[in-house]
């Protein structure tokens, strides 16, 4: 009919030939290449490497470690660090600031009263001097009236 | 965050701590001078003590005096 059950052409099972290719080694070409890396072995460098500022000033230090002009200069160098408060701490010192300040100004008017004070007391001491000056004055001369006697009796 | 401690940086910190040691020279002259006046004082109100004493004795002489002038009989 279709000729669908028409005998066709007969495929071959057995693959076509592939051609050269590599043979396996054998078991002892095995064994060689594992006991043989063929891997290139580094050789040993002798490198001078080039020297580490730090390193150098590190040991510098360490060497004048217990030096006293080191210690002057990091404390120099401390001291030239910039210092940081907290700034509560901030907050109270400037309070203290301005209550010393106001201290400082009432002394100041204490000081003006004391001088007030001392320069009445030296007007008071300079009219008692001549006072008592008047007094003796006047001694003197109840004293000469009271004691010549030649004139009371004439 | 709100719990991080705020800093403030302090300028011229050499010359802060100069003055607080120029500060405390004064208040150690201060104490010096008020110590000073403290005994000044002293010997002021000692003088002054003294005054008050030789004032007495000045007045009751002088109010021997007067009576003795005021009735030369009682001699």
């Amino acid at each position: 009919m279709f000729g669908l059950f028409k005998k066709k052409g007969r495929i071959s099972v057995v693959p076509a030939p592939l051609g050269d290719l590599p043979t396996f080694p054998s078991p002892a070409e095995l064994d060689e290449l594992r006991l043989e890396p063929k891997m290139p072995v580094p050789k040993p460098m002798h490198l001078k490497l080039p020297p580490v500022p730090h390193m150098h000033r590190m040991h510098h230090q360490l060497k004048s470690h217990s030096a006293k002009p080191h210690m002057e200069h990091t404390i120099q160098s401390e001291l030239n660090r910039p210092v940081f408060l907290k700034a509560d701490l901030f907050q109270s010192v400037l309070h203290d600031v301005q209550t010393v300040r106001g201290r400082l100004d009432k002394s100041e008017r204490m000081i003006a009263r004391l001088e007030e004070v001392h320069d009445s007391q030296g007007r008071l001491l300079e009219n008692w001097h001549s006072t008592l000056k008047e007094v003796h004055d006047k001694l003197l001369f109840v004293d000469g009236i009271l004691f010549k006697k030649g004139d009371v009796h004439e | 965050m709100s719990d991080m401690p705020v800093f403030v940086r302090v300028e011229d910190y050499k010359d802060a701590l100069d003055v607080m040691n120029m500060i405390r020279m004064k208040i150690e002259d201060a104490k010096r001078t008020l110590e000073k006046v403290r005994e000044l004082k002293s010997e002021e109100d000692t003088e002054l003590e003294l005054w008050h004493t030789t004032i007495d004795e000045v007045e009751r002489k002088v109010d021997f005096i007067d009576k003795t002038l005021s009735e030369p009989g009682a001699m």
